[in-house]
């Protein structure tokens, strides 16, 4: 048995915390997935898109962190979207 | 018929991006799918909705059918029971009569397409004209075929066995070959007419058409009246659960009057009821969309006690009304549901009649188990899926084997 993934690019961009959210409430959950859970595998070290991204684009240490630490395999796919959005909702509100 | 537009608002606007992104993927492609009915079966209920939206996302998707005489057609339903596991035999003139059916066939269907896309035994013998065409083609098993009758697998294994890919509704409902297999699992339309959501007065009219008083709660089986189905269980455990808490029964099934055994289960079933008036038994034409979408909308608990079963979809229905559904743990119905997490697995009528009593008791937890089925039904079940799932078995033909493709 063996899983084939296919990858390609969505029309959803960001450049801001603001338009992160906006696009991780937009896409769907595959494209959550494939940053969460295959980033793991290509990026090796345990680390997801989002949290590389965000230390890397925005210097956002902390959120990055954050991120690193949630273990998506706890939670249902609308879990783990709800939980992204929620603790990109407390920085936000810290601004 | 909807546009893939009037999905977003259920699917998400992520969702119907992403088949529209396959879709140019594929543009112009174009895909013929071959089955032997336009009308009636799943099979072509789930073709009448998909070829329109392949076709919005660009691909230019085909749809014709096998045509042939009784003879071939009652051989076909033969091999279709035999590879359910019903005792058959298969004789040299039978293979003619397949033969014969796929000359005449290949002689009237235009192949030169670059997929071809087979559903069940019946065209499967079209695969002949591959050598000459070198197009690829897929074979799409819509049949629990891990347990067939003596003789029946033989029959078909040899043109499989000549298909680019194969594909298979669920892991268990498979078989070994040595062509690529994939899995896809069938799906509902959450907007056709027996599922789309319907207002309190349209579920009011239909109840009052039957006959049924909802001063109660109402527990319902939605299934044809078929020994598999266990409606005669689903009377016990009822009166088990009536025991302690007040409730009243459902039984609806469609199309009985054409099946004999269909109609001797009938008989058994409202004897078995006698004159128990919390016991309701209806017997609908199969063509009731809007009479069974509102009974399981007005349902407390849906049951589907099935001792046997192919993929069970009426399992993904009541899930997607956000009903706690009560179900045997037989063929596709774990995949469904997750026991305590999306809905109930019984095993016994015993069983059953619990679960009835305790989600009839503690409606915040039958609640939360319809809510919890619901999104696993959004996630997994719907027509868009299907679609998604399709279109990569299409790119799967164009792109080889490997396990990550950068499209």
């Amino acid at each position: 048995m063996q899983s084939v993934s296919y990858v390609m690019p969505t029309a959803v961009r960001a450049s801001s915390m603001k338009e992160f959210r906006e696009g991780l409430e937009r896409v769907s959950l595959s494209s959550i997935a494939y940053h969460m859970f295959d980033a793991r595998l290509r990026l090796e070290k345990g680390d997801n898109d989002f949290s590389r991204w965000l230390e890397q684009s925005l210097g956002e240490n902390r959120l990055a962190d954050a991120l690193r630490k949630v273990d998506p395999y706890t939670f249902t796919q609308d879990g783990l979207r709800r939980r992204l959005l929620s603790l990109v909702d407390q920085r936000l509100q810290e601004e | 018929m909807a546009g893939l537009d009037e999905y977003q608002p259920i699917v998400g606007e992520g969702v119907v991006a992403e088949l529209r992104l396959l879709g140019e993927r594929l543009h112009g492609r174009r895909v013929l799918n071959v089955n032997s009915t336009r009308v009636g079966g799943g099979v072509a209920e789930i073709l009448n909705r998909l070829i329109p939206l392949l076709q919005e996302v660009g691909i230019d998707a085909q749809w014709d059918v096998v045509r042939g005489t009784q003879e071939f057609f009652d051989l076909t339903k033969r091999m279709h029971n035999a590879l359910h596991g019903k005792p058959e035999t298969f004789t040299a003139e039978d293979r003619e009569t397949y033969n014969i059916a796929t000359e005449q066939n290949l002689g009237s269907i235009d192949l030169n397409s670059d997929i071809i896309f087979i559903h069940d035994p019946q065209p499967a013998g079209l695969i002949r004209a591959k050598r000459d065409l070198g197009n690829k083609w897929i074979w799409r098993c819509h049949i629990d075929v891990s347990a067939p009758a003596p003789g029946a697998w033989e029959f078909i294994a040899p043109i499989v066995e000549k298909f680019d890919l194969a594909v298979f509704s669920a892991p268990q409902f498979s078989r070994e070959l040595p062509i690529p297999e994939v899995l896809i699992a069938p799906s509902i339309d959450p907007l056709s007419d027996k599922n789309r959501e319907l207002s309190d007065s349209e579920i009011e009219q239909v109840l009052q058409r039957i006959g049924i008083r909802s001063d109660k709660p109402i527990v319902t089986q939605v299934s044809r009246f078929d020994r598999f189905k266990d409606p005669m269980g689903v009377i016990d455990a009822f009166r088990l659960a009536r025991e302690r808490v007040d409730c009243q029964l459902i039984l609806v099934g469609g199309g009985a009057t054409d099946d004999p055994e269909g109609a001797q289960v009938l008989k058994e079933v409202c004897d078995r009821a006698a004159d128990d008036t919390d016991i309701h038994i209806i017997d609908l034409p199969p063509t009731s969309n809007v009479e069974i979408n509102a009974i399981q909308r007005a349902s407390t608990v849906v049951i589907q006690k099935s001792l046997k079963e192919g993929f069970g979809l009426t399992v993904s229905e009541a899930l997607w009304k956000g009903k706690p559904v009560i179900a045997g743990a037989v063929g596709g119905i774990p995949l469904q549901i997750t026991h305590k997490y999306s809905g109930i697995l019984t095993h016994t009528v015993e069983g059953t009649a619990f679960w009835i009593k305790m989600l009839l008791s503690a409606p915040e937890f039958a609640a939360r188990l319809g809510e919890n089925g619901r999104e696993h039904v959004r996630n997994n079940f719907l027509l868009t899926r299907h679609m998604r799932d399709y279109m990569l078995a299409f790119l799967y033909l164009e792109n080889g084997r490997d396990s990550i493709v950068e499209l």
